[in-house]
């Protein structure tokens, strides 16, 4: 575990600039580069789909064009014979979309029936409990006794159960390279099983309307291989790491003492607040904010100076912090892989 | 052109049914005010049988003695009603004041048990989903029954002036249909919130 | 108004002056009103597009700031329900208004006072929705409002207040709009005019009147539980109590699948009118493009659940509205078909209306082409809630709609007002609006299948999609100096546009028998009906729509005409149509009342009381009651009608 601040500030910027910067490893929210057989099967049905609705349209509207033009006469012109129906022709004109269309629906079914497994549940090797607040995603490792927040990591290859909860409004569960979404339903027991068939990080937002920072509510799922998954869930688990430094230190003493300790979680701390995300291991995530920032210590200062310039009308309040104070918590919070 | 061809344009095609301008319109209200029940009805039985929220819709003991007897005093308004329409199709104006009569009466008693019901009632708006869609659902049902009410008496006023016959019925038989309907209604909740 | 044939000779009932502010705010006159709703609707239209621009502007670039997110939910929340609510369902209201009386040989609508309540409670019920601007608190969770986000916990300010009471006063103009259209089509035809030989654009607005009849009170119902959450304690929406946020969902959407047909199946009965008249045929067709209507009514009721695929619904319940909403694909395809049977071996004139109409067509099928997409469920769990979605729905509403209202607009403007829009502002005005149109929502497609979810009020800078944006920002801006050009079109062609006859386009239907505009009672006569072309029949008595069966027949197949080519027409056919008589005498005018405007002024009090104060609620209460007792204890207004039978 790295203890010098530097080493973590490093790190999060390497993980951020991998994710952000490089050309082609961007997490961003594409369905049309799938990770998952689920989602490589949605997007072969999309080019099928888009490959009849493209010749039905240039079928008909050249159909159209070839009328306007072809038809298009002055004022002199003769009034043309006055036919206003054709049996024959208005009936097959009927059969043939009845035809595609039928086709249509029985490709909806088999990719309905390939991508929703029936037995997901009894699959899924890993289960986590996915919570919508108004506006981030908290993370509960069911098995492995492991809260985070917005960013999820999962072992390459492996069925994964969220189950999805809000105890507030309707948000949704989206992320395009693994699967479709599903809405998160106060009072509805609504589950997603998603795996990622290659290493990566995905990115996800949410997709459903949910108040003033519905736009800020994203979230990224890491998929690595099962041995450096374990390794992430066993970090995880482990208390908050030990502080070191000065700075560090006085950044911890002023967290407990202020109200961040009843908003915020810190295994191994006195600081136990259940609203806001579980901070135990910020240091070890790409983003902070559900993915409005990057974690980069010049970004945590900013989003600490003043948050609600940063997600005007999020829960986390402007503590009206000197900069001194911002350095120190920086300094403390950095530390926590 | 010869205009000898043209047709006055006071001329109309025979309408459906041979209903006329009022009575289309008056149907079609009462279309829209069923819709609206249906729609009170369906979001109830989505509640209580459909949706598999947690927790689900708990349905409190109820009791059935003033209910039943309620309904039986709005159905028989309904016949009532019916019989005092006959009246009027038969140059019958005592029939037709006397059913009046008798169907307000039976309308307010019928209110009057709504209103020991609610005063009575071990379950408030507030105390659940079936207490939430018990008083909407009854409650707008009363409301109908009200308006009901005000339009008997306003005809009844109007037949006691002599302002019906058997040919100028319409108006009495729109009241009477009003008030079908809302019996109809009845029964509907009376089965969907007190029986199933 | 122009000087008409029918000559100038006052009609006895005309006891109140027929111009001015005092005649308009008491008319009862079905065009009157119409006008009232299509400039009153365009005005919304208005704001909608500002709302638009203001979007479009924020999301040009990443990370913007300027607009606050509170402030974009409101905007984007007040465009959708301005657009939906306020300006296409009324104009569609307004446009049959004006013409469904005419098209079927009537003198004015069946119930013209309720018309006129119409009216007012849409005016009423728009500056109700909009003075919440005035307070800065604007709806701000989403045209359909969904709970639990709209209900008190997490809306605890009146925003969603004045939404819910802005639908339910407008529910109310819908309803009643919608017994009058539906009582006025079945009993004021003209003698003759059997359902079958309806205009199109009839049949459209009595099927739109039966949706609107039995899916309004879905919303209705919805919003008062919703009300009845956020201020009575009730749990309807509220998971916790026992509630379900899906029932919101349910109730709404039977409302919100055939609300979407109720504002394009109008439009298909516009397009229905101009296509044939500029081809110089029939429509091809025509029972089927009339019963495709009933058929796209009716469907419309099954496919609800589509708007829910991501809730986690049973996998054999989203099956079904698949297949449903497959199949509601059906008829639509069938209509577009007709429209080109009809321009095939016709003679295409390409005025501004024929080329808005050919857009719609063009752009339309896009839009039902996306929606047929969206309708595989596989592919709407990755698209549902993200710029797909809005691309489509702008295809069918913008690219729909929109343009069958221009074309309408281009068509009926001479008839409501005697005077010819310019075409050539009109091409222009065509021009920009085609390429602004598919520049703005064509990437949208793209956008949704690169992750942008819908309702965002900015973006992150590393997702691919600021290039999109911009360029689609552009296209709103160019979209909108198309409807400047247009509105200097209509500003100039009322004081200077070509003076139009009864009949400029050499048209078939009833509402060109008459003058331009018509005489306050539309027509003293009108030429029989024997077929759907009444005009047609009066112009080629030679080849009449009646002898040659249903409505033009080619039993034998394109190309093989059952009659001989007609001669040479001119254009203008004004001449043919038949002089009214001079002196209608025995006529009289519209009735002119303010018990309408007084109802629809006391519901709108009663529901501000509603927002706040009980006072007030008792107060409008009153109102409505005095202006009701006042209305059905004077006389009816019109000769027409029949004692009760």
């Amino acid at each position: 575990m790295p203890r010098h601040p530097w080493a973590s500030y490093a790190r999060a910027l390497t993980l951020s600039a991998a994710l952000l910067l490089a050309p082609g490893c961007a997490a961003t929210p594409t369905v049309l580069v799938p990770a998952s057989s689920e989602a490589d099967e949605i997007l072969h049905l999309t080019w099928i789909i888009t490959g009849i609705a493209a010749a039905v349209f240039f079928l008909v509207t050249g159909l159209l064009l070839y009328c306007a033009v072809r038809f298009r006469a002055g004022p002199d012109a003769p009034t043309p014979p006055q036919i206003a129906s054709n049996h024959v022709l208005e009936f097959t004109w009927t059969i043939i979309p009845i035809v595609i269309l039928a086709g249509v629906v029985v490709a909806t079914i088999r990719v309905i029936r390939d991508v929703v497994q029936p037995n997901a549940a009894a699959a899924s090797t890993l289960h986590v409990r996915v919570v919508g607040h108004q506006w981030w995603w908290e993370f509960q490792y069911l098995d492995q006794q492991v809260t985070t927040a917005n960013e999820a990591h999962v072992p390459v290859g492996e069925m994964v159960e969220f189950q999805l909860d809000s105890d507030n409004v309707i948000h949704s569960f989206w992320v395009p390279q693994l699967f479709g979404k599903t809405d998160v339903i106060p009072g509805h027991d609504n589950r997603i099983y998603l795996h990622a068939d290659t290493a990566g990080v995905y990115r996800g937002e949410c997709a459903e309307f949910c108040g003033l920072q519905h736009a800020n509510m994203r979230l990224l799922i890491v998929a690595e291989p099962p041995d450096q998954f374990a390794a992430w869930v066993r970090s995880q688990q482990g208390p908050a790491a030990t502080v070191i430094g000065q700075d560090a230190q006085q950044g911890r003493d002023l967290f407990m003492a202020s109200t961040c300790a009843g908003c915020h979680t810190i295994q191994g701390s006195p600081a136990q607040g259940q609203v806001g995300p579980d901070l135990t291991h910020l240091a070890s995530r790409a983003e902070i904010a559900a993915g409005t920032l990057p974690n980069t210590s010049s970004d945590l200062a900013d989003w600490l100076s003043n948050p609600q310039a940063v997600k005007p009308g999020s829960d986390m309040p402007n503590l009206n912090l000197d900069d001194a104070s911002v350095a120190k918590l920086v300094a403390f919070l950095s530390q926590l892989e | 052109m010869s205009t000898s061809a043209a047709v006055p344009a006071t001329a109309h095609h025979p309408a459906p049914f041979g209903w006329s301008v009022d009575r289309w319109g008056f149907n079609l209200f009462i279309v829209s005010e069923a819709i609206i029940f249906v729609n009170l009805v369906a979001g109830y039985v989505y509640l209580r049988w459909i949706s598999p929220v947690t927790p689900a819709m708990v349905v409190p003991p109820r009791e059935l003695i003033v209910p039943s007897v309620n309904t039986v005093i709005l159905i028989g308004s309904g016949v009532v009603a019916h019989w005092a329409q006959g009246g009027l199709a038969r140059g019958r104006r005592g029939r037709l004041e006397g059913g009046l009569i008798a169907t307000i009466v039976l309308g307010v008693l019928f209110l009057l048990g709504q209103a020991y019901e609610y005063t009575h009632a071990p379950f408030t708006p507030q105390s659940g989903t079936y207490g939430a869609a018990f008083f909407t659902l009854t409650g707008l049902h009363g409301l109908h029954v009200v308006v009901g009410v005000c339009f008997l008496f306003v005809l009844l006023l109007r037949a006691r002036a002599g302002a019906f016959s058997a040919d100028h019925a319409f108006p009495v038989q729109a009241g009477t249909l009003y008030w079908h309907f809302v019996d109809a209604v009845w029964i509907v909740l009376f089965t969907t919130l007190y029986l199933l | 108004m122009a000087a008409t044939a029918v000559g100038t000779a006052r009609p006895h009932g005309a006891a109140l002056p027929h111009t001015g502010l005092l005649a308009w705010l008491g008319t009862t006159d079905h065009k009157r009103i119409g006008i009232l709703y299509i400039c009153t609707t365009f005005t919304f239209f208005l704001f909608g597009g500002v709302e638009a621009l203001l979007m479009r502007t924020q999301l040009a670039l990443p990370r913007s700031t300027l607009l606050a997110p509170d402030t974009y939910n409101q905007i984007f929340t007040m465009h959708g329900t301005t657009m939906i609510f306020l300006f296409m369902m009324p104009m569609l209201v307004g446009l049959g208004n004006y013409l469904v009386p005419l098209m079927i040989g009537a003198r004015d609508i069946a119930f013209p006072r309720l018309n006129a309540l119409g009216y007012w409670v849409l005016l009423f019920g728009g500056i109700f929705l909009y003075s919440s601007f005035l307070f800065g608190a604007a709806p701000d969770a989403g045209w359909f409002a969904y709970a639990p986000l709209t209900t008190a916990p997490f809306s605890p300010t009146p925003n969603l207040d004045f939404w819910i009471l802005g639908i339910e006063l407008l529910g109310i103009s819908s309803i009643a709009g919608s017994i009058n259209f539906l009582t006025t089509i079945f009993c004021l035809r003209a003698p003759g005019m059997t359902i079958g030989r309806m205009p199109l654009f009839v049949w459209m607005t009595m099927v739109t009147a039966v949706l609107t009849l039995v899916a309004m009170p879905s919303l209705a119902v919805a919003a008062a539980l919703l009300f009845l959450d956020r201020h009575l304690g009730t749990g309807f929406y509220l998971a916790p109590v026992g509630g379900d946020p899906l029932l919101w969902q349910h109730l709404f959407w039977s409302f919100g699948h055939p609300e979407v047909y109720i504002l394009i199946l109008p439009a298909f009965g516009i397009i229905s009118e101009v296509v044939p008249v500029f081809s110089r045929k029939p429509l091809f067709g025509y029972y089927m493009v009339a019963f495709s209507g009933v058929a796209i009514g009716f469907l419309s009721f099954l496919v609800w659940a589509h708007h829910m695929f991501a809730v986690g619904l049973p996998v054999t319940a989203q099956a079904f509205f698949a297949a449903s909403s497959m199949t509601i694909a059906v008829p639509t395809a069938i209509k577009i078909f007709n429209w080109i049977g009809t321009m095939w071996h016709g003679t295409i004139r390409l005025t501004a209306a024929m080329h808005f109409a050919i857009g719609f067509i063009g752009n339309f099928i896009i839009g039902g082409l996306s929606g047929v997409m969206v309708a595989v469920v596989p592919f709407d769990w990755q698209v549902t809630d993200s710029y797909f979605i809005v691309a489509h729905m702008h295809y069918v509403l913008f690219g729909g709609s929109m343009l069958a209202v221009f074309a309408g607009l281009y068509y009926w403007f001479p008839k409501m007002t005697g005077r010819r829009l310019s075409e050539r502002l009109g091409i222009w005005h065509v021009v920009l609006t085609f390429f602004g149109f598919n520049l703005t929502f064509f990437p949208m497609h793209f956008l949704g299948l690169l992750g942008m979810p819908r309702r965002v009020y900015t973006y992150a800078p590393d997702q691919g999609w600021e290039y999109i944006n911009f360029a689609e920002t552009v296209g709103a801006f160019i979209l909108g100096i198309g409807v400047l050009v247009f509105i200097v079109n209509v500003l100039r062609s009322l004081r200077h546009g070509e003076v139009a006859g009864p009949d400029p386009w050499d048209a078939w239907t009833l509402e060109w028998a008459t003058t331009s505009p018509p005489p306050p009672w539309n027509f003293v006569t009108h030429p029989p009906v024997r077929s759907a072309r009444p005009l047609w029949d009066l112009k080629h008595p030679e080849d009449p729509d009646w002898r040659r069966g249903r409505s033009g027949g080619g039993a034998a197949g394109l190309g093989q005409p059952a009659a001989a080519p007609q001669p040479a027409r001119d254009t203008h056919r004004d001449e043919s149509v038949p002089a009214q008589p001079a002196h209608p005498a025995d006529v009289e005018l519209p009735e002119q009342t303010y018990w309408p405007l007084l109802l629809a002024a006391g519901l709108a009090v009663a529901f501000v009381g509603a927002l706040v104060h009980i006072v007030l609620l008792v107060l409008g209460l009153g109102l409505v009651v005095y202006a009701l007792l006042g209305w059905l204890l004077s006389e009816r207004p019109s000769p027409d009608a029949e004692p009760a039978r």
